[in-house]
């Protein structure tokens, strides 16, 4: 069991073919836009304008019918996530799974301060969905290094997508939440953060401006700058029931989305790379990642 | 015979009354401590309160070290048992008989030994108020203790590990907005000393009203005091190393570090010397470094994960993506070792700490008390 589970591994993380090209290296952008917070459809290449280090890009657009996605379910199994939280959280995993579609591949990550590959990428989603009933919560929370397993686990063909919950913030990671931007960057992968609403204190009134307003606590706020990183969004639910819906409002903005390519001209391949995406004659707002980085070889 | 039935027979008759608490506390002392915990286990906060109470008004004359470590032994149990709210009551009458030792150099070791060995397990099982407490009091009385001032240091420094709290009364341990997780793990090293199972890590909390720079200063200054004292004590030099690390001194930090794998010999020091020197190297952009030093954590101890996957990410970062991935994989597959992987622990604190002093707690508890 021990060797096929390692063969499973190594085949896993084996360092896959760029996703299209052959000899070129080319860059994904995988885009959202939205107008008044409704999807806009219909937008060809031409909407876009790309600016790489400020050189502008010529992209196409590819249709993301025609690309199978690889969804990295990256889940928080801390202690924390017990009981019906558990359950409701298992439920939102199956409900989308079950909407995935042929030809997509589904991947399960848990964490708490250990990190467990349950599944590697497959297209058995039967595996995975089996997978997520054997989950039983225990241990701390090591949410960076879960990201940067979630982003190498989805790295390969196809569109790369990580759905990552976690209820509470980074307690026992090796990785700094820098660390875990800087792998993002550097990856193909877009992170879609889901997250729970924390409980308000009862007596607590909201007054904007007042100190007693909201304010986006530490956890929440990495879960968004990681998945703004990658182009993503942190999703709310308000509570651990909404979590069904959450995830298939993921899925769904997923079919919305515009898959754009180049490869970049005019400047040096190594380094940083500065991202600007913007729309031509369109109104809306668009989310896409903001950078990502080449290693020298 | 087991514990269950200790337990069953000591409840059969248990004398609830302040003349059966003192029963119990003179079987401890005549060496049946298994059996006194295990009925004093069975009962309630309010039973053992009022018992207490009792013998308290009849001037009790009752030997303050095995009460002491009856008391003691009782919480441990009631820890393993996720008795939590029983634990703390025994914790606190365990204090509350050490207090009543006459302040004679005779009682000095015993009553430096509880303090810190109980400061350090109130840290590693996250009870920062009582651990604060303990090993503040452990510092008034003994303000020169080496390994006093390398536990307090390991609160301060955990103090500082989580973000940035609210601010509390000075003077305290405060947690902040609880949350429980549980760490789970039955199998540490603090286990095989027969006392520990650690169980709650809250979200935050603050250290005498430090914030987290505050108090990584405090951690260092009482690390440095440490080494003082004992210029050997080698958890001192690794906290200090991986306390400048994180303050921003990386030529000092990398000073205290390499001392530790000059001249530790445990491999689960040389572990985590290695891995905060790569994270030190890391940080000064030198990767091909970094990965040299985790590749020497994880031979170290093979069976510890962070080593492996602290490779990995370095070499992602290098470019080197197919043997990033392999030690992915390494890491991926080492993920239930036995002990846990010192880094895990780290953050409870110098849980090496607890097991002698408390051996020698027992046995003391015996020694006769004018």
């Amino acid at each position: 069991m021990a060797a096929l589970m390692a063969a499973l591994l190594a085949a896993a993380l084996a360092p896959q073919a760029p996703a299209f090209e052959a000899s070129v290296e080319a860059v994904y952008l995988d885009v959202f836009v939205s107008d008044r917070g409704k999807p806009v459809k219909g937008l060809d290449e031409a909407a876009f304008e790309i600016l790489d280090n400020g050189v502008r890009q010529a992209a196409t657009l590819v249709s993301v019918e025609d690309v199978p996605t690889c969804a990295v379910l990256v889940f928080d199994t801390s202690g924390s996530v017990s009981g019906r939280k558990l359950d409701h959280l298992r439920a939102a995993a199956h409900a989308f799974l079950r909407g995935l579609r042929p030809g997509d591949q589904a991947a399960l990550v848990t964490f708490s301060q250990r990190l467990r590959l349950r599944v590697p990428a497959t297209r058995e989603i039967g595996s995975v969905q089996h997978a997520l009933d054997a989950i039983e919560p225990e241990g701390s929370t090591a949410l960076f290094d879960a990201v940067y397993t979630g982003t190498q686990v989805a790295a390969g063909p196809g569109r790369a997508m990580v759905v990552l919950f976690s209820d509470g913030g980074n307690r026992l990671s090796w990785l700094s939440e820098a660390d875990a931007l800087g792998v993002i960057e550097a990856s193909d992968v877009l992170v879609h953060a889901v997250g729970l609403t924390p409980p308000k204190p009862p007596a607590a009134p909201l007054v904007r401006g007042s100190r007693l307003e909201d304010k986006e606590s530490p956890a929440l706020r990495s879960l968004r700058l990681l998945a703004e990183a990658s182009g993503g969004r942190l999703w709310l639910a308000e509570a651990s029931a909404d979590l069904e819906a959450t995830f298939l409002g993921i899925l769904e903005e997923s079919r919305t989305r515009y898959l754009l390519r180049y490869v970049p001209t005019g400047l040096p391949r190594e380094g940083r790379h500065k991202l600007e995406v913007r729309l031509k004659g369109h109104k809306g707002v668009l989310r896409a990642r903001r950078g990502y980085y080449v290693a020298p070889e | 015979m087991t514990g269950a039935l200790w337990f069953a027979l000591s409840l059969a008759g248990s004398d609830v009354s302040a003349e059966g608490y003192r029963a119990l506390v003179e079987r401890y002392r005549g060496g049946d401590a298994p059996g006194a915990v295990a009925e004093l286990a069975g009962w309630t906060p309010a039973q053992v309160q009022g018992a207490v109470e009792g013998l308290g008004r009849k001037a009790p004359n009752l030997p303050a070290r095995a009460a002491a470590m009856l008391h003691t032994d009782t919480a441990l149990l009631a820890r393993r048992r996720g008795e939590i709210a029983k634990e703390g009551l025994h914790l606190d009458l365990a204090r509350r008989s050490l207090e009543t030792l006459p302040d004679r150099a005779d009682h000095q070791t015993f009553r430096r030994d509880w303090l810190l060995a109980m400061g350090v397990y109130c840290l590693y099982v996250f009870d920062p108020d009582r651990s604060f407490a303990y090993l503040r009091e452990g510092l008034r009385r003994f303000p020169k203790d080496p390994e006093l001032l390398l536990a307090s240091g390991a609160l301060h420094e955990a103090a500082a590990t989580l973000p940035a709290p609210a601010r509390s009364a000075p003077g305290s341990a405060t947690r902040h907005a609880p949350t429980t997780t549980a760490l789970g793990d039955t199998a540490s090293p603090i286990e095989r000393s027969d006392a520990l199972y650690s169980w709650m890590f809250a979200a935050e909390f603050s250290v005498n009203d430090l914030g987290p720079r505050e108090a990584l200063v405090t951690a260092e200054r009482q690390y440095r005091d440490a080494l003082v004292a004992e210029p050997g004590l080698e958890g001192a030099h690794l906290r200090l190393g991986r306390v400048l690390a994180r303050l921003g001194h990386a030529d000092a930090a990398q000073a205290e570090l390499s001392w530790v794998v000059k001249n530790s010999r445990r491999p689960e020091r040389l572990y985590l010397a290695h891995l905060f020197l790569g994270r030190v190297q890391e940080e000064q952009g030198r990767f091909a470094d970094a990965a040299g030093s985790y590749r020497a954590a994880a031979a170290a101890v093979p069976s510890w994960p962070t080593a492996s996957f602290a490779l990995s990410e370095v070499l992602h970062r290098l470019g080197q993506r197919v043997e990033s991935r392999q030690a992915l994989q390494a890491a991926l597959a080492a993920q239930d070792p036995r002990p846990p992987d010192g880094w895990w622990l780290y953050p409870y604190g110098p849980h090496e700490l607890f097991g002698p002093p408390v051996e020698r707690l027992r046995q003391e508890a015996s020694a006769w008390q004018p």
